[in-house]
């Protein structure tokens, strides 16, 4: 076969055969297999190396020669030569902006199909899926056509396929920076209660608890409660019914997982966020030594909300958040010293009661609440059992009224 | 959280390398065409970790973002995991103590013999069952201290590697590493990327 050949299989291929995946093969390693002279089984396309730096080099020689066409005043012939050519271009080296900006140009013009594009920049990410110029050009499209005519399709299900798409990605190169960028975005054009449901509780709750240390998944879900608190008609119920969930989810791994910083991290931002949408209600003479309970309640959180029957208003007690972070954070330091398998992350559990104790001080400041030498004996009573963490302590320092 | 593979190997002392005895896999969660090149890296791996691990030892070894627990029991039975580093250190070595006893009841007489082919159906359901340590970790928690034996953590493969030991040569003398692995492996410590594979 000449190149000329190939080049056009791989177009006809890409346009006739399901595939679900591509890749470069070197052929030693693959003695066994058919080439044809591309691999294609199971709806997967192999590649191979020398075939594919000829097919680009072709490619690239032949584009240098439309430099001068208008994709408005071609004849189709033309611009079908500009698809083949662009679409080899676009697969092997994305790079080339060139080639991305003629096939914006086709598809503005209604050239070449929008659905086939789409599924051939899905083809494309799924060997690079850091490439962040197949995600733009991908957001380019969907901005430009589907948000644009939503009546076609089922926008729901539709972005729902591509949530599916960015959590691939995310599974094969871990952190990717690129695809939680553009699940971002795209499911913030999910309606709020399919929002809530299914990225909240259904896509993203396997995923949490399956990367325990991957904090991008925990950003995302920050980055979604934050985005349905701002609409308009959320209530203060829904808002704390959605944390009071998270906070239990991110109870249940922390006792399972203390050793993760992502965790410990994430339950900062909860806490912060608990504290800011309601009004708080200290109690002094509520704090008393609680011993560590081994069994958690998920109804122990519901509790610290009360209704004030007069103002209809929502406030938290501050005094049992903060005995509920204790008796965490003890349990999970003793974990953490118990184990065999000790290393540099073990003060975190007492790291973050520092920081809740730090941050609880000054608010109740702020507010005027007075208590602050409770909740320092409280927490001094349990720092004595933790030796190394007198360091932070020192750092710790605030004004005794 | 997820175990790519686990190994069996046999190793009695008066042998100079570990022998292959049985290995499973699961590399789902990579790319198709990767595939192959991660099994290979996984064995390769593993067999080097286990070759550095004394008798009735444990050993914890890190590589970029995957840890190989391995341990070498006193009849030259060993088992090598190859989690991520997410996956408890505790399970792991649970998940290595299960499969080696029970391979060792199932094949008892057999197993320090020469070369056979062994049946890994047992292997790879316990594989799949592990994949969740919540669900087998109320198993495992009755097993909650493995035996006095401290366990070893190196953060590099070259800290377990013994003086002298380079990991490039060692690389280039594998036989179980294909032409194309050695190749992408100079090439991405030539530009200084960590291997997309590892």
């Amino acid at each position: 076969m000449n190149i000329k050949q190939v080049f056009l299989k791989f177009y006809q291929i890409l346009h006739q055969e399901k595939i679900n995946e591509w890749g470069i093969i070197d052929k030693q390693d693959f003695p066994n297999l058919n080439f044809d002279p591309f691999y294609l089984e199971t709806k997967k396309l192999g590649i191979p190396l020398e075939i594919m730096t000829s097919i680009h080099l072709y490619a690239t020689k032949k584009l240098i020669k439309f430099k001068t066409i208008n994709e408005k005043s071609s004849n189709d012939k033309k611009l079908q030569k500009i698809d083949q050519i662009t679409l080899a271009i676009m697969f092997f080296n994305p790079l080339n902006y060139t080639a991305f900006n003629w096939r914006r140009k086709l598809l503005l013009a209604r050239k070449i199909n929008l659905k086939k594009e789409l599924k051939i920049n899905k083809i494309c990410l799924t060997k690079d899926p850091k490439r962040s110029e197949l995600w733009i050009f991908r957001k380019w499209m969907i901005l430009n056509f589907i948000l644009n005519n939503p009546n076609d399709l089922d926008l729901q299900q539709f972005i729902l396929k591509e949530l599916n798409l960015s959590g691939y990605c995310s599974e094969i190169y871990p952190r990717n920076y690129h695809s939680w960028t553009y699940r971002n975005w795209i499911s913030k054009h999910l309606s709020i209660p399919n929002l809530i449901h299914q990225e909240l509780n259904q896509n993203m709750k396997n995923w949490i608890q399956s990367h325990v240390s991957d904090y991008s998944g925990m950003n995302h879900r920050q980055s979604i409660i934050n985005w349905v608190f701002l609409q308009e008609n959320s209530s203060l119920e829904t808002k704390n019914a959605i944390l009071i969930d998270e906070i239990n989810l991110n109870h249940n791994l922390l006792i399972q997982f203390p050793e993760h910083e992502s965790l410990w991290h994430h339950r900062k931002f909860l806490f912060l966020k608990f504290l800011n949408i309601n009004q708080i209600q200290f109690n002094q003479f509520l704090i008393e030594n609680q011993s560590v309970s081994k069994n958690f309640d998920k109804d122990t959180i519901a509790i610290y909300i009360e209704k004030d029957i007069f103002n209809q208003k929502e406030f938290i007690h501050l005094d049992k958040v903060i005995q509920n972070e204790i008796v965490l954070v003890d349990y999970c330091q003793n974990l953490i010293n118990n184990s065999q398998f000790q290393n540099s992350k073990a003060d975190l559990p007492i790291s973050y009661l520092i920081w809740v104790s730090q941050f609880v001080v000054l608010k109740m400041k702020d507010l005027n609440l007075i208590g602050f030498d409770e909740i320092l004996k409280l927490i001094n009573k349990k720092m004595e059992k933790f030796p190394n963490p007198k360091i932070y302590w020192n750092s710790f320092t605030f004004e005794k009224k | 959280m997820k175990i790519i593979s686990a190994i069996l190997f046999r190793w009695p002392s008066d042998e100079k390398t570990p022998k292959v005895l049985a290995k499973v896999f699961d590399v789902s969660s990579f790319g198709f065409f990767q595939r192959s090149t991660v099994k290979q890296w996984a064995v390769f791996f593993s067999s080097t970790i286990i070759e550095r691990t004394k008798t009735s030892q444990r050993q914890s070894v890190a590589e970029n973002d995957y840890i190989c627990h391995a341990f070498v029991r006193y009849d030259g039975l060993s088992g090598a995991a190859i989690c991520d580093k997410e996956y408890p250190s505790r399970v792991a070595f649970s998940f290595v103590n299960k499969i080696m006893d029970d391979f060792a009841s199932k094949y008892s007489k057999v197993w320090d013999k020469e070369n056979q082919k062994f049946d890994t159906t047992d292997l790879e359901s316990d594989l799949e069952k592990f994949q969740d340590p919540k669900s087998v970790d109320k198993l495992t928690k009755i097993q909650k201290e493995l035996d006095e034996t401290k366990i070893i953590i190196r953060d590099t493969i070259e800290s377990a590697l013994e003086r002298g030991e380079k990991l490039d040569t060692l690389i280039d003398r594998s036989e179980i590493l294909s032409n194309s692995s050695k190749q992408f492996y100079r090439t991405a410590k030539k530009q200084n990327q960590c291997c997309i594979i590892l």
